[in-house]
């Protein structure tokens, strides 16, 4: 029973503040719960984003997630490539002093991931469905620009705002005693939860748009994506391996037609001259060993 | 005319395929411009026609310009689910020819919007139009059935994990589910390699010049400004 009071104690806490959080930190022994009233109190205020090194943290625990379910490729001249790529991309973005860090993952499932802080997993099947680096540019920058523009952590944190005032009371009454990975793990599983869910509709469409200007900052093509994406409709969503992009993504024509409405805009250099180097990569991918 | 047939193998055409020809023959033969005419690229050049870099479908009735532009000509049209080749991009712009139709019919301009492409190179495709590339079908699984191939190589000899649980598998994962990606245990020796893959940014500068590429300075566009939503209709009142 003192557990529920506590419990109900935090939950009116991320309304009423840190500072009575003091008096109910003594409470519950064995608990950081001013940790737990802090965190919760800063996700209750719509306006405050999660600070760098926690936003890093949490990125690389949901990447850890990911690739618990999808390894990464096994193989080093395909990972340097696409870290190549990927990273020449970021330093066209707001964000270049983030440690990012990029993989392919050995699936074919059709699918891409971006991590807060700076994780970009893309799979396997992915990269065997793109003609060429500006394709793959694409890819990369849209990614990169959720991660840039804090996508995840912000569906995150709204997500648990409406959330963890039950969820925390529920995971405490069940194991207060926990040191304080609760707050992590309510974030982690809300995280993993947007993976299998989707973002907002909204942070889609802006992604693509600004990967397309990351893309062609960098010297890419701009329509690399919206080239991709008419590949990505030829296969469909009846497709098995294209199904977890299909069901968290909106639907790809609309992508295509509202990229299509603005990339054209776009000044495109054309300046890639090496396109060999890809077609050796997509080559040790899909030849035989 | 001295075009180069850039089809590795003519694909025979069936009484479908002939009808098609027929429509198209009769729609660039009477109104394909002459060679030379056109301000832009011409649909009825004859230079050497490239290869095709791909194939693909129309969605939808296609209009069919002499140049790669709203401002170009129209020379015919191109009917709902016809497969194409596709030999050339330019911007929002693709120029194709149907896939049946004989090496020598004229390469026209259409919308890249009203058609879907793709198909991914692979060791074991079956023969194609495209080098690489299988075939376009209209049969399950999508518009290429094609597609349905596997990352052979290197998942072939990945030792990876089975989703299934048991013994080490002999291939990568064969898909992904949102509930296993949700329900996923945390692999941080799996993280670690992932971040051992980091590239310096001079690293990454290096390639990127030795690339070719050269970057630009260019600001975010602006979300386009919502559709306004539709009046609503008036009301209907009965007569009294």
């Amino acid at each position: 029973m003192n557990h529920l009071r506590a419990l109900s104690g935090i939950a009116l806490l991320f309304c009423a503040g840190p500072a009575a959080a003091l008096d109910l930190g003594r409470m519950v022994q064995g608990l950081d719960v001013n940790k737990v009233v802090e965190i919760g109190s800063r996700l209750n205020a719509s306006t405050v984003e999660m600070a760098v090194p926690e936003e890093i943290a949490l990125g690389r625990d949901l990447a850890a997630r990911i690739l618990g379910a999808a390894p990464a490729l096994p193989d080093p001249e395909i990972q340097a490539y696409v870290n190549r790529i990927g990273r020449w991309l970021t330093l066209h973005t707001e964000r270049p002093e983030l440690p990012w860090h990029f993989a392919v993952a050995a699936t074919d499932t059709v699918g891409a991931f971006a991590t807060p802080g700076g994780n970009v997993i893309i799979t396997a099947g992915l990269l065997q469905l793109m003609r060429d680096e500006n394709e793959l540019a694409g890819v990369l920058a849209h990614e990169i620009s959720h991660v840039v523009h804090r996508h995840h952590t912000q569906a995150i944190m709204k997500r648990a705002r409406a959330e963890l005032a039950t969820d925390i009371a529920t995971e405490l009454a069940q194991q207060y005693v926990a040191k304080n990975p609760l707050v992590t793990q309510a974030l982690m599983s809300t995280g993993m939860n947007l993976y299998a869910s989707g973002l907002d509709q909204q942070d889609e469409f802006a992604a693509d748009r600004n990967g397309i200007i990351i893309a062609a900052r960098a010297g890419y093509d701009p329509l690399g994506l919206v080239y991709l994406l008419t590949t990505l409709d030829s296969v469909g969503a009846s497709e098995p391996r294209t199904q977890l992009m299909f069901s968290t993504h909106p639907p790809t024509r609309e992508r295509i037609d509202r990229l299509a409405a603005v990339a054209d805009m776009v000044p495109a250099t054309g300046s890639l001259r090496d396109t060999q180097r890809f077609a050796t990569l997509q080559a040790r991918l899909l030849g035989p060993r | 005319m001295n075009v180069v047939d850039p089809m590795p193998q003519r694909v025979p055409l069936g009484s479908a395929g002939w009808l098609l020809y027929g429509v198209f023959l009769a729609v660039f033969g009477v109104h394909a411009d002459p060679p030379g005419t056109s301000p832009g690229p011409s649909v009825a050049s004859t230079a050497v026609a490239p290869a095709p870099i791909d194939q693909g479908m129309a969605m939808r009735n296609a209009a069919l310009r002499d140049m790669p532009d709203r401002a170009g000509k129209v020379v015919g049209q191109l009917p709902a689910n016809t497969p194409v080749l596709l030999f050339e991009r330019a911007r929002l712009w693709v120029r194709v020819r149907p896939l049946n139709a004989p090496a020598d019919t004229p390469l026209a301009w259409a919308s890249l919007l009203d058609f879907r492409f793709g198909a991914a190179p692979t060791a074991a495709a079956p023969a194609a139009a495209v080098p690489g590339r299988p075939p376009a079908t209209t049969g399950a699984g999508g518009v290429f059935a094609g597609f349905s191939r596997s990352v052979s190589g290197l998942l072939a000899g990945f030792q990876g994990r089975s989703r299934h649980g048991g013994d080490t598998a002999t291939i990568g994962i064969r898909g992904l589910t949102s509930a296993e990606l949700g329900g996923a245990a945390p692999d941080y020796q799996g993280l670690a390699r992932m971040e051992g893959f980091a590239i310096t940014p001079q690293d990454a500068q290096a390639y990127a010049f030795a690339g070719g590429l050269v970057p630009q300075r260019l600001v975010y566009l602006a979300a386009p400004a919502p559709v306004p939503a539709a009046a609503p209709a008036p009301e209907r009142r009965p007569f009294r």
